[in-house]
């Protein structure tokens, strides 16, 4: 048995197998699609290496790499964690779709970007990462417009960023392969720091590469907004990680740490800033992504164990957060309506669930006080340090932190106010079906219950962490 | 070869023109496979024949897919009314371009590892007029292109780096994926005229 090809094969064809079932059993055809999700997150944990695996008392060798037009991939246990989180996940947006109304190449476009993204973390020379993740934007774009959403602005935009970001990669990542034993801070590295900044930028939309995010948050269906800034980010930035924990004379730079303390900061406040001006939601919630994004920056901007960590927990909430936004979203905002500040009045009173999920989820990706990702947000507030003075605190970070949560929940009170202003014709809506009121309000339960207990949680994800060995002190 | 370098230059700097100045899908796809060609034999230079010859099949195929696509549209798509302001503008940018490649490109080499000036000069030059033509229009259709003269221009110098038979698959996966998918995306926004185009 071959380990890769469990992990790249079998979610093409099971997405194949989706795509012929959806229609007239869509509920359970996503049923079994997050199954087999949950399924490979197991087997991930499950499969043994470099020993056979006992089946039913039957010893079945298995092979940790598949060679493929003479290139590797390479399953190795660093891998398992992030496999695990990228299943989860990716369960966990496939059973949220059941709560919206999706289109029949949602299921089959999610678990081939999952295999992609396996395909990103196992091929070795690791460089050419970059291509995996290129071709998961192109499929996760197809998911950015239909015949409800028919401007493709905003993913036109975004393939377009994402060559360029790929082609920086690529360039680094063969300098990478010229270079292969270069000192710490030697001159030779910084081309390719450049390169890989502008590589990884233009990827995760760093300021001033953003400018595809509010197209796509305005031109997009929600839930698929919610799917590529939580799913493909997640997966960039573990691509980014591995680059890091795979280079010992990159991990060494500080150069890199403080290019970490500077976007992340760049981002809370830009991000943070543009949402404060916004007249649509959408838009909104866009840049507050941007903006929380920043805070897992500035998370692993923290050398150690900490800012690991709370990376991973970061993003697993951002997640989380983004998820119940575009459920919640896409009912407040029906087909081919406007989400404009003024076309929202009255929409607190019509869908009252979905109006507080998508209030809490917004606030909880800012970070206020009590809900899910303030614990996160806290430990990065109190830890982050100057990477040019280790211990001595960094004041213009935590300032950008305070001022990201403080602009977020005064941008979120903007659309909330006319939102639960009393419209003149009330008519509450129970619209979205029982399943959708009872995943909005678990969502919501969930969002205060590991606010307050975030140990239920927190040690579960943080666990991810041990992926990147070498960024963990020994 | 000096013909063979000498013809590749004459087509890609035809092609690259017309597909900037024109807005006929008609000239502008003729205007893409010139270019393919182009690159095709100054590849030559580095690479062998199959791979040289796979990178002209890369973007006839792409030239084939546009085709195809364009060809449910209406009439009046394939060809965009404008005044005579527009192509003169652009006929300069084209030039302001090419003069400036002929300049800033021996400091391009670092990035490739060096290649040779042969190699250097198309490549540079059909990054940037690959980014201008991405800066200029937003049409779906033309970005696609647009990215693959970018692709192309980054190939033709990366083959000196890179000519491992999985990196040149997935360059020509890259280029084609971009295509058919900004081509879907644009029947979304046209859908009237492409009602088989529903996934």
């Amino acid at each position: 048995m071959n380990a890769p090809a469990i992990f790249l094969v079998t979610p093409g064809l099971i997405a194949l197998a989706a795509y012929g079932l959806y229609p007239g059993r869509s509920r359970w055809t996503t049923v079994l699609a997050v199954l087999f999700a949950l399924l490979l997150a197991f087997a991930s944990s499950l499969i043994p290496l470099g020993a056979p695996w006992i089946i039913l008392g039957h010893p079945l060798p298995v092979s940790n790499t598949l060679s493929f037009l003479g290139r590797s991939f390479i399953f190795t246990s660093d891998v398992r964690p992030i496999i695990m989180f990228l299943c989860l996940g990716t369960a966990a947006l496939l059973a949220g779709s059941l709560a919206v109304s999706t289109n029949r190449i949602l299921i089959p476009v999610l678990l081939l970007v999952l295999s992609l993204l396996f395909a990103s973390l196992f091929i070795q020379p690791f460089l050419y990462s970059s291509f995996f993740l290129f071709l998961s934007v192109v499929l996760l774009s197809l998911l950015l417009s239909d015949t409800s959403h028919p401007s493709p602005r905003g993913a036109v935009r975004w393939i377009s960023y994402s060559v360029l970001g790929t082609l920086f990669l690529l360039l680094a990542g063969s300098g990478i392969s010229a270079y292969s034993n270069l000192p710490a801070d030697s001159v030779k590295m910084e081309p390719i720091l450049i390169q890989l900044c502008l590589g990884f930028g233009l990827l995760l939309s760093f300021p001033p590469f953003h400018f595809w995010l509010p197209e796509v948050a305005d031109d997009s269906p929600p839930y698929s907004v919610s799917l590529v800034l939580s799913l493909y980010v997640g997966g960039v930035i573990f691509v980014l990680l591995r680059f890091l924990d795979g280079f010992a004379w990159l991990r060494q730079s500080s150069a890199v740490y403080l290019v970490f303390l500077l976007a992340g900061s760049g981002m809370c406040v830009i991000g943070s800033s543009l949402s404060l001006v916004q007249n649509r939601l959408g838009r909104c919630v866009g840049f507050l992504s941007l903006s929380n994004l920043g805070v897992v920056f500035l998370s692993l901007s923290i050398t150690g164990p900490v800012g690991l960590k709370g990376g991973m927990l970061l993003l697993a909430l951002r997640g989380l957060s983004l998820l119940v936004w575009g459920v919640s979203f896409h009912n407040l905002r029906p087909k081919q309506a406007s989400d404009h500040i003024a076309d929202l009045r009255g929409r607190a009173f019509s869908s009252p669930v979905a109006f507080s999920a998508a209030l809490l989820s917004g606030l909880s990706l800012v970070g206020l006080p009590g809900l899910f990702s303030f614990p996160a947000f806290w430990t990065v507030l109190r830890s982050v340090t100057d990477p040019g003075s280790p211990g001595s605190p960094a004041v213009i970070p935590q300032l950008a932190i305070l001022f990201s949560m403080v602009a977020g929940i005064l941008s979120l009170y903007r659309f909330a106010r006319p939102m639960m202003q009393v419209p003149l014709a009330l008519s509450i809506s129970r619209g979205g079906g029982r399943l959708f009121r009872a995943l909005l309000l678990v969502s919501i339960g969930s969002i205060f219950l590991l606010g307050v207990f975030p140990q239920i949680l927190s040690p579960w994800i943080s666990n991810a962490a041990s992926a990147f060995p070498n960024l963990l002190p020994k | 070869m000096l013909w063979i370098i000498l013809g590749g230059y004459l087509f890609i700097l035809t092609g690259t023109l017309i597909f900037t100045v024109t807005r006929s899908w008609i000239y502008a796809l003729t205007a893409f496979s010139f270019q393919t060609l182009g690159v095709g034999l100054l590849a030559l230079q580095i690479a062998s024949v199959p791979v040289a010859a796979a990178k002209c099949i890369v973007g006839w195929l792409a030239v084939t897919i546009l085709a195809i696509t364009i060809s449910h549209e209406k009439k009046e798509f394939l060809q965009d009314a404008e005044g005579t302001i527009a192509p003169i503008f652009r006929m300069a940018i084209w030039i302001l371009v090419f003069s400036s490649m002929l300049v800033l490109f021996p400091g391009l080499g670092g990035f490739f590892q060096n290649p040779p000036a042969g190699i250097l000069l198309p490549s540079g030059f059909l990054l940037g007029i690959g980014l201008v033509n991405l800066g200029i229009s937003e049409h779906p259709l033309r970005v696609s292109l647009s990215l693959l003269s970018l692709l192309q221009g980054f190939e033709l110098s990366y083959l000196w780096v890179e000519q491992s038979l999985l990196v040149l698959a997935l360059l020509a996966v890259m280029d084609l994926s971009i295509l058919v998918v900004l081509s879907i995306l644009h029947s979304y926004s046209t859908p009237v005229e492409n009602p088989g185009m529903n996934l």
